[in-house]
């Protein structure tokens, strides 16, 4: 009798197992890095971490007669899960929120990762970045509201019309704050009133921040495949370029050109080259694989990152000048430093990467410890 | 192939009974995607009815041969020689015709399904990017994703790729949904199993665990995982009930705990 309880309990528990390990809901998305100096703070699943750029070391503190990592949480907690790039506030916090069951934005001090206060009023996930205005924390959430702090954690008021999630960090000129939303819609809002100047409908959702240029140009891309300029003064479509695949990062924009990358089906990925006045193609590099984060520009060259681990070169014409295939998953995209590049894994053991552009070799690797 | 074969497709008819759906006026505010989900669930259901009601008459033919007077005297006969007593059960199924796998075959050809709608919700409610990158590569050409993304999440009063909870104040959100699955599980599972004549026998053992680990392995299911997976679970029972009860094999006495007395008075 026993037996065959122990057998049936066994068989539930597998087959917990078994739905759990199939499809668990479980956040996944690409790592957040932001750079302060010598230091990267590395919003990479279950931790912030803090990593020393010239060595790729963790920072550590001494913990009696042990030594422990700086991170956050201090032990891990199945409830938070961090991927956006956390930022530091004028006077001196680090803005992170979790991306876990648990949505919370957190402030932590950026030397001691100890905490100053939390803000749980959330209904979602937080996977865009913060932005800091005017001594007020503007957080947007995957509940579709803009949460409105003061620096100390107290709510202000809340951005509530966009209809769907806000996944991408607002982008401000210090005027007007311009929000993207998945509920296909852009928004110029006043960052004092929060209300609306404009918003414009484009044919599909958002997931990235909108690109804003010195001219008064905003440029965005959606996951329907187009690449858009809108006038920020007005919100007003100035051109509309289909592309072939979704578009999960914002362009950059250099001279008169835009570049971007694009995912395209299950094995496919390209880097456009658009002309910025009239939204015309110049150039197109298949890179044989998907293209999700953003492109780099670094000493002429337009750097690019793929899902099958390739770290590529591109001349301002789209020629290839190198690339180098490592053994991850790239799905955020290189970042400059220091003459130097960072590769951020995802789904990996190892969480960054430092390499030298010259001979593509790796620097140093951060695989965490424990 | 898991993904090409089972996945994929659920989630392409998913999305496709999604699209239909929230065109229909003021869907918007109850929420296109929970009606996408429960008219999935009673789709794949009805689809897998012919080895449900299989399933439900191989129970009953094996629960009616074990109640009778036969295989009980093969019980109490070889009750000392294993051996021999399986021997004889097998002789004793081939007699009368039973397949002594009947009831277990059906359930395993459903148990992919199970999984496969499971996942096919879970892909349909991404909430990463990354997830969204999955979920493109499954969607065939005849959709347009791009349109359909991204899903209307919110169904009545809940955030489907969310845990469940309702805050009325206390320092923790109630887990209504978590609740509504634990006790519809307990029901189907209670209804759905006649009593056993013998209490002390192996079967009868197997069942209370079931009524007691169920609920609780579903309604933890429910309070952790994505809301929207609470809404399938919550449909399937009440349509697994439903399915008992129009085959007429629902049996009150378990419910009110009559039957068990009753048989054991009859002993």
């Amino acid at each position: 009798m026993k037996f065959n309880r122990l057998m049936l309990f066994m068989l539930l528990a597998l087959a917990a197992g078994l739905l759990s390990a199939c499809g668990g809901t479980a956040s996944t998305a690409w790592p957040g890095v932001t750079v302060d100096g010598d230091v990267a703070y590395l919003a990479d699943g279950l931790f912030v971490y803090k990593v020393n750029l010239n060595t790729g070391a963790e920072f550590t503190r001494s913990a009696g007669t042990e030594t422990q990592p700086v991170r956050f949480p201090e032990s891990s907690n199945s409830q938070v899960s961090f991927f956006a790039a956390p930022v530091i506030t004028p006077d001196g916090q680090l803005i992170v929120g979790s991306a876990g069951h648990s949505h919370t934005l957190y402030s932590i001090d950026p030397e001691t990762f100890a905490q100053n206060w939390t803000f749980d009023d959330a209904r979602d996930v937080y996977l865009g970045s913060v932005l800091v205005l005017n001594e007020r924390i503007y957080a947007p959430n995957g509940d579709g509201n803009l949460y409105v702090l003061d620096l100390k954690g107290n709510l202000l008021t809340t951005f509530d019309e966009p209809g769907h999630g806000l996944w991408a960090t607002p982008v401000t000129d210090g005027q007007t704050i311009y929000l993207t939303s998945l509920d296909h819609h852009v928004y110029a809002i006043d960052p004092a009133s929060l209300s609306v100047r404009w918003k414009t409908k484009l044919d599909g959702a958002i997931n990235a921040p909108v690109t804003l240029a010195e001219d008064g140009r905003l440029y965005i891309g959606t996951l329907s495949k187009s690449l858009y300029a809108l006038d920020a003064a007005r919100g007003t479509v100035l051109w509309q370029r289909p592309l072939e695949g979704w578009l999960y990062s914002s362009p950059i924009l250099d001279g008169d050109t835009l570049y971007i990358g694009a995912v395209i089906g299950a094995e496919e990925g390209k880097v456009y080259a658009i002309d910025a006045g009239n939204g015309a193609q110049r150039w197109e590099y298949a890179s044989g694989s998907a293209v999700a984060g953003r492109v780099l520009l670094l000493e002429e060259q337009i750097l690019f990152t793929t899902e099958n681990g390739t770290l590529g070169a591109l001349s301002k014409e789209g020629a290839l000048n190198w690339k180098e295939t490592y053994e991850h998953n790239f799905y955020a995209g290189p970042l400059g430093w220091n003459g130097n590049l960072l590769a951020v894994p995802s789904l990996s053991q190892t969480l960054l990467l430092s390499i030298n552009p010259a001979n593509r070799s790796i620097l140093w690797k951060f695989p965490p410890e424990n | 192939m898991w993904d090409l074969l089972i996945v994929h497709p659920m989630t392409n008819i998913l999305l496709f009974i999604y699209s239909l759906v929230v065109q229909v006026p003021f869907m918007d505010q109850i929420g296109a995607f929970g009606i996408a989900i429960i008219l999935f669930t009673i789709l794949i259901r009805l689809a897998t009815h012919p080895l449900t009601a299989s399933q439900i008459k191989s129970s009953k033919a094996m629960q009616d041969m074990m109640q009778s007077k036969e295989w009980q005297a093969i019980q109490k006969k070889y009750e000392k020689d294993k051996e021999k007593l399986a021997a004889e059960q097998m002789k004793f199924y081939r007699e009368k015709g039973i397949n002594p796998f009947g009831s277990c075959l059906p359930t395993l050809v459903q148990f992919p399904i199970i999984i496969g709608l499971y996942q096919a919700i879970i892909r349909a409610l991404a909430t990463t990017p990354l997830q969204l990158i999955q979920l493109n590569r499954s969607i065939y050409d005849f959709l347009d994703a791009s349109k359909l993304i991204p899903l209307q999440n919110n169904f009545l009063w809940m955030n489907l790729s969310q845990p469940e909870g309702i805050n009325i104040g206390l320092p923790f959100a109630i887990p209504t949904l978590a609740i509504v699955v634990a006790v519809t599980t307990y029901l189907q599972t209670k209804l759905a199993t006649p009593p056993s004549p013998s209490p002390n026998d192996q079967t009868a053992a197997m069942n209370r665990t079931m009524t007691i680990y169920m609920p609780l392995l579903l309604g933890y299911f429910a309070l952790t995982f994505a809301s929207g997976l609470a809404v399938y679970f919550v449909i399937s029972n009440l349509f697994s009930i439903a399915q008992y009860g129009a085959m007429g094999k629902l049996d009150w006495r378990s419910l009110l705990g009559g039957g068990q007395k009753a048989v054991d008075k009859s002993k």
